[in-house]
């Protein structure tokens, strides 16, 4: 007999047990005592976190005494709508009850002296923090691979990555090891492991969500993000922790952004296909995003082909910015005021950092830095120019479905070419999401991104919880 | 775009990171071709001309107002001490 591979398992999602939970009719003792249990069972094969909350049952307690006391339940929920809700977090993020590591040796068993802010109102809106999930050290990866405490598998198939750099967070909630979890993305690390454990990662506008307690990686473009069983839980977790806060002077300065997508479809929509996007991609996700395309057609929603900047160069702009400003950040691990000093660093984060050092160095700095900052402009107005003719953006979130393990190292530039298809709207700030589109036909998840304008939100949730029921009802 | 000499050795030191032999011998021509790549930014049309983007937020001189706020408190980071002790940075030759 073969032995099992495939992991993957649905469970209820985080409005599902609310529900319930408001009804009385299950303990959130249970539904934390559930995945504690799938933790158990599948975490050894999985590896998808990296520290397990040993409050998490006490809190549950504590939130049912809360539920049960409570006169007036659906005002209580409408006040905590997590209240007594497991969630996983991703390891980046300072959390004062459990180690924040970041993945890395030099933060081994490392304690925050504060929080984030993300994590803050996740708790204030009554979450359960389940425990920390596995990445690649510092986020430097798209496979999970880089993490100096062991790679995750990927859920649908254990010999191959979860995609990354938030792959704990993907696969635990693929692999019903939480209901939802928090991710990071600097380009891609939210939505590509989505797209590869099937599963919906919202990346956010940037500064729509504080990077307030997130350890750094490249400060103008990381931002923190839900990674969910379906859109609506994205919009959930998404008014949670939205909002302008006073800790991150680049925070969108306006209120929590309040959606509850409308499966509705919006007729006046016009839907863009960038067609370097579709040529890039395999030709198995080509063909679901060919369906989906169809499928639009049918319900009279116009698609039109665009043409945008080659991705080719926002990777390399990408990999520019994005390793000078790890460079500058990572410059503070010195082993003196906090954590291990510079030799224990990995081999991908001194890979890193060295060609930061270089681009920003004397004599390259106009050469290499500066002019990837121009070009960064010009894929700002490649995207204003593109929304002037359509409404958002449709297309595979990556080139390939989750490949096997073991391709990073050799690969110097590995993450950046995973992430081929969504940096170019990181590096100009622009929310997007990835949505399962299928599967391939050995089993594998394929995501389908939808980029929108900066602050568009709410247009990107609706069209994708319109996608999400139109692709599960084929 | 002209192909940059490429010091591993010279930068490592610039970053204080030790880099192994072998280290060393594998993210040389790594990173060289990783620079090389760089080199597409030769076909954005007019780069020169354009302005840099270093921030896509829109915020300009955000600051809080100049008010006490609750801190960190001090036994909850320094314990019984009364100041930081870190490990030796100079050392006597």
């Amino acid at each position: 007999m073969k032995p099992k591979t495939n992991f993957a398992e649905k469970s209820p999602s985080l409005l599902a047990w609310q529900e319930k939970l408001q009804k009385e009719e299950v303990k959130s003792e249970e539904i934390i005592s559930f995945y504690l249990e799938k933790i158990k069972e599948k975490d050894r094969v999985l590896n998808a976190y990296l520290s397990v909350n040993p409050q998490a049952l006490d809190q549950a307690r504590e939130a049912d005494r809360e539920i049960s006391g409570a006169a007036d339940k659906k005002l209580l929920f409408e006040k905590k709508p997590l209240l007594g809700l497991p969630l996983a977090i991703k390891d980046n993020f300072c959390t004062l009850d459990l180690p924040t590591t970041a993945a890395s040796r030099i933060l081994e068993n490392w304690q925050a002296p504060y929080e984030a802010t993300v994590v803050s109102r996740l708790k204030k809106a009554g979450a359960i923090i389940l425990g920390k999930t596995n990445m690649d050290a510092w986020a430097h990866g798209s496979s999970t691979e880089t993490s100096d405490f062991g790679e995750t598998s990927n859920p649908y198939d254990i010999n191959r990555v979860p995609g990354g750099s938030s792959g704990g967070s993907a696969a635990a909630v693929a692999a019903a090891m939480a209901p939802a979890a928090i991710g990071s993305e600097t380009a891609g690390s939210i939505r590509q492991p989505a797209a590869w454990c099937g599963v919906v990662g919202l990346k956010p506008t940037y500064g729509r969500a504080s990077r307030w307690g997130l350890i750094a990686m490249a400060s103008s473009l990381d931002c923190p993000g839900p990674l969910t069983q379906d859109v609506a839980d994205a919009a959930l977790l998404l008014a949670i922790i939205s909002g302008q806060d006073p800790h991150d002077a680049t925070s969108i300065q306006e209120p929590s952004l309040e959606i509850k997508p409308n499966p509705r479809l919006d007729s006046s929509l016009t839907i863009g296909i960038p067609r370097q996007y579709l040529e890039i991609a395999a030709p198995e996700i080509q063909e679901k995003i060919e369906k989906i395309i169809s499928r639009l057609e049918k319900e009279k929603i116009k698609i039109k082909f665009i043409s945008l900047l080659d991705p080719k160069i926002s990777m390399a702009v990408y990999a520019i910015v994005q390793r000078a400003e790890v460079s500058s950040n990572l410059a503070r691990y010195d082993g003196i005021r906090f954590g291990k000093n510079r030799s224990f660093f990995g081999l991908e984060a001194k890979r890193r950092i060295i060609t930061g050092t270089f681009v920003l160095s004397a004599g390259y700095f106009d050469q290499y830095y500066l002019r990837a900052q121009k070009a960064r402009t010009k894929i700002s107005q490649n995207f204003a120019q593109a929304f002037g003719e359509v409404d958002l953006i449709l297309a595979p979130t990556s080139p390939s479905a989750a490949i096997e393990k073991g391709g990073q190292e050799k690969e110097p530039l590995f993450g950046e070419k995973q992430d081929i298809l969504v940096e170019a709207s990181s590096l100009a700030g622009l929310p997007g999401i990835s949505l399962n589109a299928g599967f391939t036909k050995e089993g594998l998840p394929v995501g389908a991104q939808i980029i929108g304008p900066a602050k568009s939100e709410e247009k990107i949730l609706n069209f994708a919880c319109f996608l999400e029921k139109k692709i599960s009802e084929n | 775009m002209v192909q940059a000499k490429i010091s591993v050795s010279h930068l490592a030191k610039l970053a204080n990171l030790h880099l192994s032999s072998p280290e060393e011998k594998l993210i040389g021509p790594q990173i060289e071709e990783v620079v090389g790549s760089f080199s597409v930014l030769d076909r954005v049309s007019a780069l020169e001309k354009l302005p840099p983007t270093f921030q896509v937020g829109q915020n300009e001189n955000i600051l809080r107002p100049d008010e006490v706020q609750p801190s960190l408190a001090r036994p909850k980071i320094l314990g019984k001490n009364t100041f930081f002790t870190t490990k030796a940075v100079l050392t006597k030759k």
